[in-house]
């Protein structure tokens, strides 16, 4: 009996050793592993929306701070952030947590995941088309190539990474490509999203926030207007405007004659009030507007990142009032009619000391509540195109030789410009009150830019515009200027030369125009190079 | 595969029970008169008890009022036992007579002397190894040397009190944890906890990291030791590979075994003890009374180049026509003091022990409850144990444990009370004023303040926020209710009776806790919408873990000159959590705390969460012990053991391991030298790995984003596949001797050993953020630990009435970093910021070394911002119209470009460039200390009286103080300590003038006056007065008298005194390990000095 006891035990420890590799084989509970997903056309569709669900989570934040802490149209506000108020002074150092590309990058990571695995699932699923396949690779494509235009405009050279992470057999130090390499690449990438992506959706909330053929015509166009590309930039704008998807929205202006002793000098326009409050709620606080190409949505189960940062009670951020409120927005031309002013400014892009159009509910109503933080973050709108296209056309004209073509540009280029103008009610001071005929393409460029920084105030294109106003043509002529005038109006007043001094440093290919590369980046990839300014 | 195995093995369990029915025989009856020898008088109620050859019993029965019984027996060859209270047990054996009558002999008259000689055993959780036998490396503590300390756990008590074992704690809250090392740091991010055994099962004090318990962390998951200390019969660590094989992976780290106290045959013994104790708080940092504060924030402003705006900061205007503003930010508050106390103790334990020859029990409660030093803060715990021994024959036994413990502990919903207490700002009303100047009872909890609002805190750490802490200690809670029970079931059989024996044990670990917490609105003051108004979170999580140990035990008699002991062992571990959490916020009043009641549950980490998670490791070991002729032992064991967490290539880890020990005293030619009586050289080496912490890491995931895009949920792969974790491998290699010489009057244990850990586990390695992901866990490195121990316990005194021991213990532990991947950034690049210091880890160097710059005081005047050159002549250049200019001192020229003010604090050039930046970085120090230990006296008389003290030391350790690098920045809003008063104000012409402790000028958010420095930098060198306890036990004569067997009192006060010249709270810091965060102290409170009585008293 003892015996047989003695040979049992030795079976079962036999039989265990033999099965224990299947026991110790678990499998996570609460979520899906690579090989259990990827199966149907439904779960490649829930990937995509990934890809955009990340957009939230951190990347909107950077698209605001890159475009606008260097440029002129913020300032510390209550509760500065010491990381923010040294960039708003051009003290940037390596370990500023504002030049942590990491949420963009995770962006990237999505895509390349949907690119690498959806193509597999037509495999499995058979219900998959070509045709569905193929529109989810333009929505993953034309995505990334958005996040990479980002990261050149910010850093210039950044490593190009198209291969989705999966494993840690991979090699993940990846080494910079030059920036003009990547713009080319997406170029290439664009044009084929451009063919594939849907021309709509069966919703205008996807219209507005998934990506169609227009979002990726429109990213190219904007990376033609900064490769110089202009011929290139005004046939998709063309194509774009053509379209006749997207429109300003009316508002209402009534003229109003300024008279001195009787007689009329001057006209000025008053706009609809009730119209230009249809325009910044549409805009927003509902969005989806007719005049939104591509709008990142956010909801109050996930608030965009501007209660803290831009919210009247605890703002880290404000507008500064003495750049916005009277140079960007100058103010009525005429006491008499103090109505007379542009629907963009006051009430719009900033109210009692705060960046409005984030906080707002009307031009003229209450404050959010903290969880009403839903202001859509627009990437592309109509007017963008529109402004694009004048400055296409504005620097066609320039190139030009002949002086009719010059003025056939020119004044292709003030229409475009003026559509804005008028819908908006802009303020007509004599800088714009363009003749045709007779225009000075400088005194339009920087028409052009000054009516970019209105259109776009707040929405994280102001830096980016103006840099690439500044290196237009290999910083050609006194283009560095338009930098140096913004370094005066943005950094306090004992910071100005020294950031001066930066930005006129033209070593390493005008590193001080660009961000320094994280340091944590650098100390986890041994093959990325600092940018050389910063790597002094 | 998997049921099939478990059928098996119920077979073999039941064959098992089967073998010892023995069939059977003929049946008859016997019958008989029991007397009691002296009188002659029947005995009623003896017990009759009828045994097989194994001492199982067969049958029983009881005489009756005559004295008479009648049994019915299995048949002639076995037992009768005749057994009363009182009287000597007799035995016959049953013949073929039926008639057995007995007469009992008294009892009384039967006691003699008895004189035991038993040599000490230590168990190694397997089989009882006489200790001169142990060919590892053991220290040992026997609970009775503590007697009298009040603590809540035995790791408090245990602290410097043996070699190598160097405990700390994590902090002066009630039923906070301790971090314990055993010889140093093994590894660098994988937890270094000793595994702790308790009557020989593992115990769990960790959880997987993955596993999601939102906030909660792993100290309130499982208090350490949560054990009530007078349970405890002794503590044994296993110090080496040889020890630590036995326990595999998760004894890596070193064991704690801990045997629990257990009943004997006797009768009932009932005894009672009671521990009460009064803490004082420490001495608090002094910090800047309201007025002091406010001309300091009128300074910072000033000096940043902006004047302080009373439109914008109408609390800093002093203007008595605003009555509110004037009330309510016109004080003088001492945040510390309303928020501290004095804390009780009290701690009850009773227990009842005894038991016959078949059976013993122990049965304990405890009560223990302690109320903190900080309003809001106290633990209760309720300990109860049963530990239960059958001997069903001489063959068979049975013992089970049952340990249930519930935990109460009270925190505060901020973590971070008393750093808020300290930053505070101290013209603040704890109180809000009215407009007409009248106190209320309302907190003033305004919305926003200068120093920031609430948003600004940390939802997962619940630190960092601005609120009133006062009423964030009344209104706000953490509370947390934990249930914790453990039965635990054994087996013995001998199958081959003294040669072979089979052990089968069940351990089952239930846990369950529960969380409450509640933010007020009346602490923070947010307004109504906001998510952080009236906040509740309600957290359940739950812990299953069913253990089993499977082993044959073979023990052969070889005669006189072997000895060998056998080991195979089959064991599984499977554990399971899940919890579930719902928050909720916006309640409509700070009463409704509950969130089921209807409140908003849709915002950011708002709602319903759950998670759940598993783990399996199974092990099979294989151990052979052999003596030879008493001097010469050796000991190899085999293990094999599988982890769930492993890709099933990687899945199985061998750990070989093998000591020796050679008793030289054993030896003939020592036999002459009578004064030594025991001298051993022990050696050993081994492997043993060290598993990684988290589940599942070898799959590639994917999860869903917490909210939705367009009304869709999104799927995204949350983390790469980690195909290539392994094992983390630590080998190592000791050689130790022990001497005992001069009767015991000397017992010395030293050991010497070096550990190499290879595949190093860390967690969180940083990789390029272009993959899209941040970090990732990996192997990536080699380290090394060595060391030294050395523990001495001598009796300089020993007579009749008079007993002196001293005890010395000395430790010293090196690490040093061996090899790394290139994935680790060795040196990481440093920065141009306050507050951080650079870490390296560089091969070749200690882990825990920190860089910074030389702090060479404050620049006093203008001039002596120039920069100089080597000569320490001023340098100068010249601008475009020629003329001469000076250079000054930049900060991190051109990124950053901060000039140098007068008054700013100065760093040393070391390179002479006239800027400040990673060229002048220079080493500082590191956390690790060069020797710790610990001694002290025990003074007994006549075994009645005894003084015990005790010291313990660390030398030879740096520490960077934090706490005043952030008390005395002068940066933001936040309060100062007093030392700030010194501050540079105005420019010294002549520098001479000068006060020697001159701090730099306040700067309000500009300036690097606080850039990780020496200035910080301490010696953490400390000699701590930990205890002294007097105790007396009275005469059991004179206790008998009124009705009690023992009673004893004692006395003791704990961290009496500390000699440091460490200006921090408490140089006794948590060494932590890691990349970044070596030793610095953030620590704001000090330890309480506590008086305590107590006394045990036993029926």
């Amino acid at each position: 009996m003892k015996k047989y006891s003695i040979i049992l035990f030795s079976v079962i420890v036999a039989t265990l050793l033999s099965s224990c590799s299947d026991w110790l084989n678990l499998k996570p509970e609460d979520g899906v592993t690579v090989d259990e997903f990827w199966q149907t056309k439904e779960q490649v569709n829930s990937a995509v929306i990934g890809c955009y669900a990340s957009l939230l989570n951190g990347p909107v934040e950077k698209m605001f701070l890159w475009g606008e802490l260097r440029a002129d149209m913020v300032e510390n506000g209550i509760f500065p952030i010491n990381n923010y108020s040294e960039v708003i002074d051009g003290e940037i150092s390596a370990s500023n947590s504002v030049v942590n590309w990491a949420s963009i990058y995770t962006t990237i990571n999505n895509c390349n995941t949907l690119l690498k695995y959806a193509p597999t699932v037509q495999a499995i699923d058979g219900t998959f088309t070509n045709k569905q396949l193929k529109q989810y690779e333009a929505e993953a494509l034309t995505l990334r190539a958005m996040m990479y235009f980002y990261l050149v405009r910010s850093f210039k050279d950044v490593p190009l990474v198209l291969e989705a992470s999966v494993s840690d057999n991979q090699k993940f130090s990846i080494p910079k490509t030059d920036g003009s390499v990547i713009l080319d690449t997406l170029v290439h990438d664009l044009k084929i999203a451009s063919a594939n992506a849907p021309i709509a959706y069966s919703s205008n909330a996807e219209n507005k926030s998934r990506i169609t053929s227009w979002t990726a015509k429109t990213l190219l166009a904007d990376i033609y207007l900064w490769q110089e590309k202009y011929a290139e930039c005004n046939a998709l704008c063309n194509e774009v405007i053509g379209s006749g998807k997207f429109s300003l929205i009316p508002v209402e202006r009534k003229k109003y004659y300024i008279l001195d002793s009787g007689t009329a000098v001057d006209s000025v326009y008053v706009a609809n009030e009730s119209d230009a409050d249809n325009m910044f709620v549409k805009s927003y606080v509902t969005g989806s507007s007719i005049e939104s190409i591509f709008e990142i949505p956010f909801t109050t189960l996930k608030n965009n990142p501007f209660y803290s940062m831009l919210g009247p009670n605890i703002n880290t951020l404000k507008p500064k009032l003495d750049i916005v409120d009277g140079l960007i927005f100058p103010g009525a031309l005429y006491s008499v009619q103090s109505d007379a002013t542009d629907i963009r400014g006051s009430g719009c892009s900033y109210r009692v000391g705060v960046a409005w159009k984030y906080v707002g509910t009307s031009r003229t109503g209450a404050v959010r509540a903290s969880s009403e933080y839903t202001t859509p973050w627009i990437v592309y709108k109509y007017s963008d195109i529109l402004l694009m296209n004048a400055e296409a056309l504005n620097q066609l004209g320039k190139m030009s030789n002949d002086s009719a073509t010059i003025q056939d540009y020119y004044s292709k280029s003030i229409e475009n410009l003026n559509k804005v103008r008028n819908a908006r009610n802009a303020v007509n001071t004599s800088d714009y009150k363009y003749i045709i005929g007779n225009v000075d393409g400088k005194v339009l460029e920087q028409g052009i830019l000054d009516e970019r920084a209105r259109e776009f105030a707040y929405e994280g294109k102001r830096w980016y515009d103006v840099l690439r106003y500044a290196k237009r043509g290999e910083y050609a002529g006194n283009n560095l200027q338009y930098l140096l005038t913004l370094a005066v109006n943005s950094a306090s007043p004992q910071k100005q030369e020294n950031l001066k001094t930066n930005y006129r440093d033209s070593r390493f290919g005008h590193g001080s125009h660009y961000w320094p590369i994280y340091i944590s980046e650098l100390e986890a990839n041994k093959q990325l190079i600092q940018n050389g300014f910063y790597a002094q | 595969m998997r049921k099939y195995s478990n059928k098996i093995f119920m077979l073999v369990f039941i064959s098992l029970l089967g073998t010892v029915s023995i069939m059977a025989q003929t049946k008859m009856i016997i019958r008989g008169k029991i007397t009691a020898e002296a009188d002659k008088q029947p005995l009623i109620g003896v017990s009759v008890v009828e045994y097989d050859k194994t001492n199982r019993i067969l049958n029983g029965t009881v005489s009756d009022i005559d004295g008479n019984y009648t049994l019915k027996v299995t048949g002639v060859g076995t037992t009768v036992t005749f057994s009363y209270i009182g009287y000597i047990k007799t035995t016959k054996v049953v013949t073929s007579n039926p008639v057995i009558n007995v007469a009992l002999q008294d009892a009384a008259h039967t006691i003699k002397d008895v004189t035991v000689t038993a040599k000490k055993q230590v168990s190694n959780g397997f089989a009882n190894i006489n200790e001169r036998d142990l060919t590892y490396a053991v220290s040992k503590i026997d609970t009775k040397d503590l007697e009298g300390l009040q603590v809540a756990s035995i790791d408090e008590a245990l602290q410097g009190r043996m070699a190598g074992v160097d405990i700390v704690a994590n902090g002066g809250e009630p039923g906070a944890g301790m971090s314990i090392r055993i010889r140093g740091t093994t590894s660098i991010n994988n937890g270094s906890n000793p595994l702790i055994v308790v009557d020989g099962i593992p115990f769990d004090t960790s959880i997987g990291s993955d596993f999601d318990f939102a906030t909660a962390n792993e100290e309130n998951y499982a208090q350490l030791l949560n054990i009530s200390p007078a349970d405890i019969q002794e503590i044994t660590v296993l110090k080496d590979a040889a020890a630590t094989a036995l326990y595999g992976n998760k004894g890596a780290n070193g064991v704690l075994l801990i045997k629990t106290k257990r009943g004997g045959v006797s009768k009932p013994i009932v005894s009672y003890t009671f521990k009460g104790s009064l803490d004082t708080p420490a001495k608090p940092v002094s910090t800047l009374s309201g007025d002091d504060y406010q001309t300091l924030i009128w300074d910072e402003f000033q000096n940043a180049g902006n004047q302080l705006s009373t439109i914008t900061y109408p609390q800093f205007a002093n203007d008595p026509n605003n009555a509110y503003y004037y009330y309510n930010y016109k004080q003088n508050t001492d945040w510390y003091s309303a928020l501290t106390r004095n804390g009780t103790t009290q701690d009850h334990s009773i227990s009842i022990s005894g038991g016959g020859e078949k059976a013993q029990y122990r049965t304990s409660l405890g009560y223990y409850n302690q109320q903190g030093t900080v309003i809001g803060q106290s633990y209760t715990r309720l300990t109860s144990s049963l530990n239960l021994d059958y001997n069903v024959s001489d063959n068979l036994k049975f013992q089970v444990n049952l340990a249930y413990t519930h935990g109460d502990q009270d925190k505060n919903y901020a973590t971070d009370l008393l750093n808020s207490a300290y930053t505070k700002m101290p013209n603040m009303s704890i109180y809000e004023y009215n407009t007409d100047g009248v106190m209320t009872s309302n907190y003033l909890s305004p919305a926003t303040t200068p120093q920031g609002s609430f948003l600004s805190f940390d939802n997962s750490k619940l630190t960092g926020g601005i609120y009133n802490p006062v009423a964030m200690a009344n209104a706000g809670y953490w509370k947390v209710k934990s249930e914790r029970i453990m039965p635990k079931f054994n087996i013995q059989y001998w199958v081959i009776p003294s040669i072979l024996k089979y052990q089968g044990d069940l351990a089952f670990d239930i846990n369950t806790s529960k969380e409450n917490k509640f933010l007020p609105q009346i602490a923070t003051g947010r307004l109504w919408p906001e998510v952080n108004v009236n906040r509740s979170n309600d957290l359940s999580s739950d812990a299953f873990i069913v253990q089993t140990f499977n082993k044959l035990i073979y023990t052969p008699k070889l005669g006189e000159k072997h000895d060998i002991m056998g080991l195979l062992q089959y064991s599984t571990y499977d554990a399971r959590y899940s919890s579930f959490q719902s928050s909720s916020a916006l309640s409509a009043s700070t009463y409704l705390q509950d969130p089921s009641i209807a409140a908003q549950t849709v915002g950011t980490n708002l709602g319903l969460n759950s998670g759940a998670s598993e783990a399996r490791t199974l092990s099979m070991l294989g151990m052979l012990q052999y003596k030879f002729l008493d001097r010469y032992i050796v000991n190899g064991t085999l293990r094999r053991d599988g982890d769930s967490k492993y890709s099933a290539d990687h899945r199985f880890g061998f750990f070989p391991s093998a000591s020796a020990r050679w008793r030289v005293s054993g030896e003939n030619f020592m036999k002459k030298v009578k004064s030594i009586s025991e001298l051993s050289l022990r050696a050993s080496t081994g492997v043993s790995g060290n598993p990684v912490d988290k589940n599942y890491l070898y799959f590639n995931n994917y999860g869903t984003y917490p909210f939705t895009y367009l009304g869709q949920q999104g799927v995204y792969s949350t983390g790469v596949q980690l195909s290539n974790l392994r094992w983390e491998r630590v080998t190592d290699m000791n050689l130790g001797a022990n001497l005992i010489m001069l009767d015991n009057r000397i017992n010395i244990d030293f050991n010497w050993y070096k550990k190499r850990t290879h595949d190093l586990y860390f967690k969180d390695v940083k990789i390029p953020t272009s993959s899209g992901f941040s970090t990732i866990n990996a192997n990536v490195g080699t380290m090394d630990n060595n060391g030294w121990e050395l523990s001495i316990n001598t009796q300089p005194i020993k007579s009749k009435n008079w007993q002196v021991d001293f005890n010395f213990t000395f430790a010293r532990s090196e690490n040093m970093v061996v090899d790394l991947s290139d994935m680790i950034p060795q040196l990481s690049t440093p920065t141009a910021t306050n507050g951080t210091y650079l870490s390296k880890l560089q091969i070749g160097n200690p882990l825990g070394s920190f860089y910074g710059y030389k702090y060479s005081g404050v620049y006093l005047n203008t001039e002596q911002t120039i920069a100089k050159d080597k000569n320490g002549k001023a340098i100068y250049t010249y601008d475009s119209n020629g003329n001469k200019q000076a250079v000054y001192m930049k900060f991190w020229y051109p990124s950053v470009g901060y000039q140098f003010k007068a008054g700013d604090a100065k760093y040393e050039d070391i390179n002479h460039d006239g800027n400040i930046n990673a060229q002048d970085i220079v080493y500082l120090g590191s956390v690790n200390p060069l020797l710790t230990g610990g001694f002290g006296p025990t003074i007994r008389w006549k075994n009645r009286l005894t003084l015990t003290a005790y010291f313990y030391f660390r030398y030879g350790n740096k520490v960077i103080n934090y706490t005043r690098m952030e008390m005395e920045s002068m940066y933001s809003f936040s309060n100062q300590a007093t030392s700030v008063l010194k501050r540079w104000r105005h420019e010294y012409a002549d520098a001479s003038t000068a006060p020697t402790d001159l701090l730099p000028r306040a700067l309000y958010q500009s300036g690097y006056n606080w850039a990780g420095s020496d200035r910080y930098v301490e010696d953490g060198s400390f000699l701590r007065f930990k205890s002294i306890t007097l105790s007396y036990s009275f005469d059991k004569k004179l206790v008998k008298k009124v009705g009690l067997s023992d009673l004893k009192v004692w006395g003791t006060v704990q961290n009496i005194y500390i000699w440091t010249n460490y200006t921090g709270m408490d140089p006794e810091v948590t060494v932590r390990a890691g990349l970044t965060d070596v030793g610095m102290d953030k620590s704001k409170s000090g330890r309480p000095v506590d008086y305590q009585l107590g006394f045990t008293v036993s029926f």
